[in-house]
């Protein structure tokens, strides 16, 4: 054994240099640090269905506007944990989904039904006995190729039954690409909202952005289209510059909305050579409409704001029923709610808040609730969560995004917050 | 006993081995002899499981060839086998690393004989010395069956004495010998058995001794007779 | 299992004087880039704050602070790095064919030992494993040291205090070279053995049969990359993603395991029945 000393040397290095390089991290809880949201006011029970994401370097400096060398360190916080990206088992990194998506859920309870199924989250529909499941077999479709269909999938959940249905889609244009936005359950009939583009023939097809948004109505049992319903938009005839459509409202697993909101631009016209400009999504808004769809009845309305929310620098997002239109002068938030039903009565209301627009971090309004996360003038390390009920513009919950007190973080070091996601 | 069994052994389309077979006996120097090409080497190689064969069979004591053989036979190729870089020293040291059969006396015996010392690197030796330590290499493995392919090529003739003094000596009695070679003059005296080899085939076989004394023939003149129609 | 050993030290001793130039080489490039690198940035940060009279805070507003991470990245650093790994690639394919090839037909000495001849597939294998493997060990050696060394050559307003992990997986080929988990880096170098060891089946096939052994070798090395991708394949047509990721991953890892074995028993039949000098 003595003469294969030179050998063994040789292994031993190699095991002690990559064994410490994979545990040391194990050891050191500086390149991982653990963050919390300390409750200050509120109800802790207010952040128990919310999910921050985001980030952490050792150095503000490293985290620059410029395309920075450095990998910050991605993680996701909760009420109760941190769980960082690379910090996952390798197994939980190979999934197909994101660890926060609903259809994880889906996925474990029905292993086989969610086998092999595009997994975009608005092609399924749950209940409490239904799991369906649309898709379109090619989104990108060559003109030379055959025809699109859906391929729907019913699961009943109390009885583990399959049912599969193909039904061709009837394109009364050419369309180089349909892609789901939302299927919908109402009174037992399967409507599917899809976004239509049309193929680009010529050049001038690019400067426009032609999308069109459809809504077709299935019927299974005789397994055809029943109708395609085309939402128009009324636009304004005297402008003849771009317009884009986008649609606004988010989808929910239990696709009960019966509403769509629809954001539609006028841009500015671009001169007719400049292709690389007309795809530049930032060209200039010079103005826009609202549009209210209901899928039950086919009928798009504008929805007429009240002029001081009806600006350029207005943002707008829409949650279940409810459009929230608002904007940001310093550190007070102005904040208009419609309720889509009744589209006429919108309520008003301002909310001071402990930062101006630029010291957001994150914000999201859902379920009547405006959720914010600021920069703190402390530390870099600490954010503040707040809370607003938009009934009365309330401050429901204020929290403090922190390093917990374990951690030897200096002031050097830099936390951002740029997402989350509420249940 | 070494057999060779009617071994044929084809190279791409080209039949090298056409159905040889012979004996080779322990305690006895076997000559294969044949001009180049005749197959000589390959059946060397192919006794030793250096090359596969198409067709036949090799028996080493009535055994086929396993690993653990090559404690008891050993084979000298016309170069020498070992790294050029390496000392004789450390050429030494490698064979006693793997071959319990590996007899360090009698190689330091042979160097000795040779004139050669183990700090020279094999790379400077000349031919002639090379030779002399890829014999002693396999001389110095106290194995049964000894075969050599060419051990005389290109060498000058005072090595050639050297080499065919050791064919004499006692490092040689007793084991079976298989050896090919074109320069039969140098050892005539010693060999026992010669085997003619002609495309393949043995032509003929006989014992050396037997021809002269009731043929009055000597090697050379039986080749001669076969090779030169 | 000695006979092994013994090869397995042999065939390092083989390279040894090439595997230390490559990791001084290394060496030296590497820590000439620290010094360089540091003393240019050192350099055209105090020629900017006098010409620009501008503070500290205004530097780093225009201009991105240069970190170790940077040195990894530049040539002095990488190239060393590809050229050790060609040269590890070409000894591959070397290590068989030096024993054919020159003078003294070496393979004539390992073909006689007594041992199972896979013991030589095996101790090549190793070799080139662990040379592979101690030049990683090496590379994770030299960033703590070469890192705080381009620490102390700057003045210290303008260091970083960057931990290897961090230095390591900003870089992208620095995080395929040392992946973030240790399942990970056994993927990779598994995979890497598992090319290696239908490499070398390919390397014997030729050296079996020639011209022809090329073709076998060929043929073998295709068939075994088609069946590593089978259920790739076979999904596409079926239905993309319809195993799960973890079903996929067992799948690869049982082929993966599967392939070996059987490139290790095809190889020790050829080198017993097939091989020729």
């Amino acid at each position: 054994m003595k003469r294969y000393w030179k050998l063994s040397t040789f292994i031993l290095i190699i095991i002690l240099t990559i064994g410490i390089f994979y545990l040391k991290p194990l050891f050191s809880s500086n390149e991982y640090p653990n963050f919390t949201i300390e409750t200050i006011n509120g109800d802790s029970t207010e952040i128990k269905n919310l999910t921050l994401r985001g980030s952490y370097s050792p150095d503000t400096k490293l985290q620059s506007d410029f395309e920075s060398m450095y990998s910050e360190k991605i993680f996701s916080l909760s009420h109760d944990q941190v769980i960082y990206d690379k910090k996952q088992s390798f197994f939980s990194q190979l999934s197909y989904l994101d660890n926060f998506s609903p259809l994880n859920r889906l996925q474990k309870e029905h292993k086989t039904f969610i086998r092999g199924k595009n997994l975009q989250f608005q092609n399924f529909f749950e209940d409490d006995s239904f799991i369906v499941y649309v898709n379109l077999d090619q989104e990108f479709l060559d003109k030379r190729a055959g025809k699109r269909f859906f391929d729907i999938r019913l699961l009943n959940k109390k009885t583990d039954e399959e049912l599969s249905y193909k039904i061709i889609l009837p394109e009364k244009g050419e369309y180089q690409y349909i892609g789901i936005q939302k299927i919908q359950i109402i009174n037992s009939g399967l409507s599917v909202v899809t976004r239509n583009d049309p193929s680009q023939i010529n050049e001038q097809d690019y400067q426009e952005n032609l999308s069109e948004y459809h809504v077709y109505q299935l019927d299974l049992s005789n397994q055809k289209v029943v109708t395609d319903h085309l939402i128009s938009f009324e636009k304004n005839p005297s402008f003849n510059g771009l317009t884009q459509v986008e649609l606004l409202s988010e989808t929910q697993l239990d696709q009960t909305a019966d509403d769509l909101v629809f954001y539609l631009t006028y841009n500015q016209s671009v001169n007719g050579t400049d292709q690389l400009a007309s795809l530049n999504s930032s060209s200039e808004i010079l103005d826009y409409e609202l549009i209210h769809y209901k899928i039950s009845t086919n009928e798009s309305k504008k929805i007429s704001l009240p002029k001081e929310v009806r600006t350029l620098t207005s943002a707008f997002t829409s949650d279940k029923n409810t459009l929230y239109s608002y904007f940001f002068i310093d550190k007070t938030l102005t904040l208009y709610t419609t309720l889509l039903n009744k589209p006429d009565e919108s309520s008003r209301l301002l909310i001071d808040l402990p930062v101006s627009k630029d010291s957001i971090e994150w914000k999201s309004i859902k379920n009547n609730k405006l959720y914010l996360v600021s920069a703190t003038t402390e530390s870099p390390l600490k954010k503040k969560l707040s809370i607003y009920h938009l009934t009365d513009g309330e401050l429901i919950y204020e929290g403090s995004i922190e390093p917990t007190a374990d951690n030897l973080l200096t002031t050097k070091n830099n936390l951002t917050i740029d997402n989350g996601l509420i249940d | 006993m070494i057999e060779v069994k009617n071994i044929t052994k084809k190279f791409g389309n080209k039949k090298i081995l056409k159905g040889l077979s012979f004996t080779a006996k322990k305690g006895e120097i076997t000559c294969l002899i044949g001009i180049n090409g005749a197959g000589k080497t390959t059946a060397l190689n192919a006794i030793m499981n250096l090359t596969p064969l198409t067709s036949g069979e090799i028996l080493i004591d009535g055994k086929k060839l396993t690993k653990e053989s090559y404690q008891t036979i050993a084979f000298i190729p016309d170069t020498i086998a070992m790294l050029s870089q390496m000392t004789i020293r450390q050429a030494m040291h490698f064979m006693k690393d793997f071959y319990t059969t590996w007899n360090q006396e009698r190689a330091n015996e042979l160097l000795n004989f040779f004139q050669l010392t183990e700090t020279q690197k094999i790379a400077t030796l000349s031919k002639g010395n090379t030779a002399k330590i890829n014999l002693m290499l396999g001389l110095a493995l106290d194995v049964d069956y000894l075969l050599m392919d060419e051990p005389f090529s290109g060498i000058d003739i005072f090595s050639r004495e050297q080499i065919t003094s050791v064919f004499t000596s006692h490092l040689i009695e007793d084991r079976g010998v298989l050896i090919t070679t074109h320069e039969i003059s140098d050892i005539e005296h010693l060999i026992d058995k010669v085997i003619l080899i002609d495309d393949g085939i043995v032509v003929k076989d006989f014992n050396a001794e037997d021809m002269r004394e009731q043929e009055e023939k000597s090697i050379l003149d039986v080749m001669r007779e076969v090779y030169v129609k | 299992m000695k006979n092994y050993l013994k090869l397995v030290s042999f065939e390092l001793s083989r390279f040894i004087k090439i595997y230390i130039a490559l990791i001084v080489v290394t060496t030296v490039s590497q820590f000439a880039g620290v010094f360089s690198q540091s003393r240019n940035y050192a350099a055209t940060v105090n020629q900017t704050l006098q010409q620009e009279s501008f503070s500290l805070n205004d530097y780093f507003v225009s201009y991105p602070p240069l970190t170790f991470i940077n040195v990894t990245v530049s040539g002095w650093f990488i190239i060393p790095i590809i050229f050790s790994a060609a040269a590890l690639v070409f000894y591959s394919f070397f290590i068989w064919y030096r024993d054919w090839f020159g003078k003294n037909a070496f393979i004539y000495r390992l073909l006689m030992l007594p041992t199972n001849r896979i013991n030589l597939f095996f101790s090549k294998l190793t070799a080139i494993l662990l040379m592979v493997l101690g030049l990683v060990a090496t590379q994770l050696i030299l960033i703590p040291l070469e890192s705080a060394l381009f620490n102390q050559l700057l003045p210290d307003y303008l260091r970083y205090n960057l931990s290897t992990q961090t230095i390591i997986s900003s870089s992208e080929y620095l995080s395929v070279l040392f992946p973030d988990s240790f399942i990970q880096f056994l993927i990779y170098y598994g995979l890497g053995s598992l090319v290696l060891i239908v490499l070398f089946t390919i390397i014997l096939f030729e050296r079996s049969f020639h011209l022809k052994g090329i073709v076998f070798g060929g043929l073998f090395g295709a068939g075994t990359f088609i069946l590593m991708l089978s259920p790739f394949i076979i999904q596409t047509k079926l239905s993309p993603y319809y195993l799960y990721p973890i079903e996929n991953f067992a799948i690869e890892l049982f082929l993966g395991i599967v392939i070996s074995i059987f490139s290790i028993w095809v190889s020790h039949y050829l080198l017993n029945k097939k091989i020729t000098v």
